[in-house]
């Protein structure tokens, strides 16, 4: 059996590592949020909508596109308070609104104008399809976490809730590699893909990863 | 919850209904041709207003012709008090920098719109320019 000292050095090694995975999330989800809200300005002289000039003109895409990152902005700032489990502990109501909030932007804001974009999408037919697939997925894993905590399954409330917090995180990780792979001189166009299928499944895997390590260690409580 | 369930799968059908048929009808008239076109991006530098480029003809730099020159330049325009002193030619070893110019970063390039190296493209000859050479 370990001794307290043992004990104290897991416990600092497991915060250290909890600080160095969240500290990076945090930063760059609050980047994500700062340099969206200049898009609120409705000018139309940035990067993004001057390669889609095109799409502008049409109504439905341009409400599509505000509507998107409005919602973007929201779900990405409430699903930050989502993971903390003192939050939880002590103030309850804070994760139940906040989760209400993500729930709401993400299966009747985000989801729907992220597929209808989708078809719009720069790339080749797969890149399109992916988005597709990925607003599909991100509307199916957060309703599937809707009404596991309704049938009041925390742990398949929580699992499916990774699954969708991983959707929602490619919009950071995607800037992320895109950046990476521009400091190593990539081409745009396929930096864009790699970084894109990167980001997709890459998180993919790794909220699959978290959700078996959970499941594992619940597990053990009963052999214990 | 039914509710919002409901909504956001009628509004998911909806727009997956709307996205294929707007798509089909944009591609029909054409108007998905030029996006996503980078030429706008990367207008070349040297295109501004008011400065004339003009054709070089590599007849005109040929060596011959320069040599030409040099040789009436020597016999029509020489001093005659003048001597010509030759200097000792020093070899220069050309050493080629391969450093790759690393790009900067800034918190603003934090979007998925195109990140693109602005490089300096060099500036078009001139009329006044090339008199001066």
């Amino acid at each position: 059996m370990p001794n307290s000292r043992q004990l104290n050095l897991q416990q600092c090694i497991r915060y250290s590592l909890a600080i160095l995975f969240w500290v990076p999330i945090v930063f760059f989800s609050l980047l994500l949020v700062k340099n969206t809200l200049p898009y609120f300005s409705f000018k139309q002289d940035f990067g993004f909508i001057e390669e889609r000039a095109v799409l502008f003109l049409k109504p439905v895409y341009k409400y599509s596109f505000y509507t998107h990152i409005f919602a973007g902005m929201f779900c990405i700032l409430a699903a930050l308070t989502q993971f903390s489990t003192s939050l939880l502990k002590k103030r309850k109501a804070i994760h139940i609104w906040m989760g209400k909030v993500y729930v709401f932007v993400v299966i009747v804001l985000g989801a729907p104008t992220g597929l209808y974009m989708s078809f719009f999408a720069k790339g080749s037919f797969a890149e399109r399809l992916l988005f597709m697939f990925m607003a599909a997925y991100w509307l199916f894993t957060t309703i599937k976490g809707l009404q596991a905590i309704k049938l009041k399954n925390i742990l398949s409330h929580k699992n499916w809730m990774i699954r969708s917090y991983s959707m929602a995180m490619t919009a950071v990780s995607f800037r992320v590699y895109h950046i990476i792979f521009y400091y190593y001189g990539v081409g745009h166009l396929h930096n864009y893909e790699i970084s894109l299928w990167i980001s997709v499944l890459g998180n993919m895997l790794l909220a699959e990863y978290f959700i078996f390590r959970k499941c594992n260690n619940y597990l053990k409580t009963f052999t214990q | 919850m039914k509710v919002i369930i409901y909504a956001g799968i009628g509004l998911f059908s909806t727009a997956s209904i709307f996205g294929v048929a707007d798509y089909y009808h944009s591609e029909n008239k054409g108007e998905l041709k030029n996006l996503y076109t980078e030429s706008s991006n990367l207008k070349p530098q040297n295109s501004i207003a008011g400065i004339k480029e003009k054709e070089i003809n590599l007849e005109d730099y040929s060596r011959a012709k320069i040599e030409e020159s040099m040789e009436n330049i020597n016999e029509e325009n020489s001093f005659p008090n003048t001597k010509l002193i030759e200097k000792p030619t020093v070899a220069v070893s050309k050493k080629k920098n391969y450093k790759r110019k690393i790009p900067k970063i800034k918190l603003s390039d934090f979007s998925r719109s195109a990140l693109i190296i602005k490089e300096k493209i060099p500036v078009a000859l001139t009329d006044s320019s090339i008199e001066k050479y």
